[in-house]
């Protein structure tokens, strides 16, 4: 051995070592971004679905209560509506799960859309209308109006 | 021993895949028609029953608040809570609704 050398191998293992292990982090820091970004874009998602679902309904409520029509078309339109309550409900559910909200996040401002529109008159008869409390709409876009806005609080 | 009976109805094979609004008289398939044909007569022969929502289009507070709201009003809240199962494999969210209109009109009766 070359006097004033160094002993071969401890420095190369110790840098080896650091490769090895600084490699990994970069791996797994980036395996994190990459989950926190998609789940970040399922958030977003589910989000924009539950928001353009509550304009549809809203939409499609105004109409109902608005447009006089024959009775079999008004029940079609009321069933397509608890249809489209029925697809919130689980958009919300997703959401729910994958912003690890509690269960029952959204259950009131839920519940107060959907008594807004589907309470009665709703899938009543034509013959009924007359009785329509004239501030229905107004309940109708203010519970939308509410629950629109609980889904912008959503943290990404 | 008498052994308790439990009755099982697939609401949207046996009643409709369409439940219609509040009354008989505002249509096929209504809320009160439901009550009074279906879940009235099977609440008080049996035991315990078990509804299953599962597969219908989807329904209206309307249809759920005159048949389960009313079942609380008649019965109270904890008598129904002991007797009646809900099921709704395709929306299970509207359970907790109906629990709330069935706590709800029980308060008011």
């Amino acid at each position: 051995m070359v006097e004033g050398s160094q002993p071969c191998g401890g420095d190369g293992l110790l840098e080896l070592v650091f490769v090895l292990v600084s490699g990994l982090a970069g791996v797994l820091i980036g395996r994190f971004w990459q989950r926190k970004d998609q789940s970040s874009a399922q958030i977003m998602d589910g989000v924009q679905n539950a928001c353009a679902a509550i304009d549809d309904i809203t939409l499609d409520a105004i109409s109902y209560f608005t447009v006089v029509e024959q009775n079999d078309i008004k029940r079609s339109k009321s069933a397509l509506i608890n249809y489209k309550f029925k697809k919130l409900r689980n958009e919300l559910r997703i959401l729910v799960a994958s912003a690890k909200l509690d269960e029952q996040h959204f259950f009131h401002i839920n519940t107060r859309f959907f008594d807004s529109v589907t309470k009665s008159p709703f899938g009543d008869a034509l013959a009924d209308y007359g009785d329509l409390d004239g501030n229905r709409i107004d309940l109708i876009q203010s519970a939308a109006s509410d629950f629109l806005e609980a889904l912008r609080q959503v943290k990404r | 021993m008498k052994q308790a009976t439990i009755k099982h109805y697939r609401l949207a094979e046996e009643f409709s895949s369409f439940p219609g609004g509040r009354l008989r008289k505002h249509g096929p398939y209504s809320g009160e028609e439901f009550r009074e044909d279906v879940l009235l007569p099977l609440y008080e022969s049996s035991d315990k029953i078990v509804i299953d929502l599962t597969g219908t289009v989807g329904y209206g507070a309307s249809f759920l608040d005159e048949a389960f709201g009313e079942l609380g009003k008649l019965f109270g809240f904890s008598e129904v809570h002991k007797k009646l199962e809900l099921r709704a494999d395709d929306d299970p969210d509207i359970i907790p609704m109906i629990w709330a209109k069935i706590k709800i009109a029980s308060e008011e009766g």
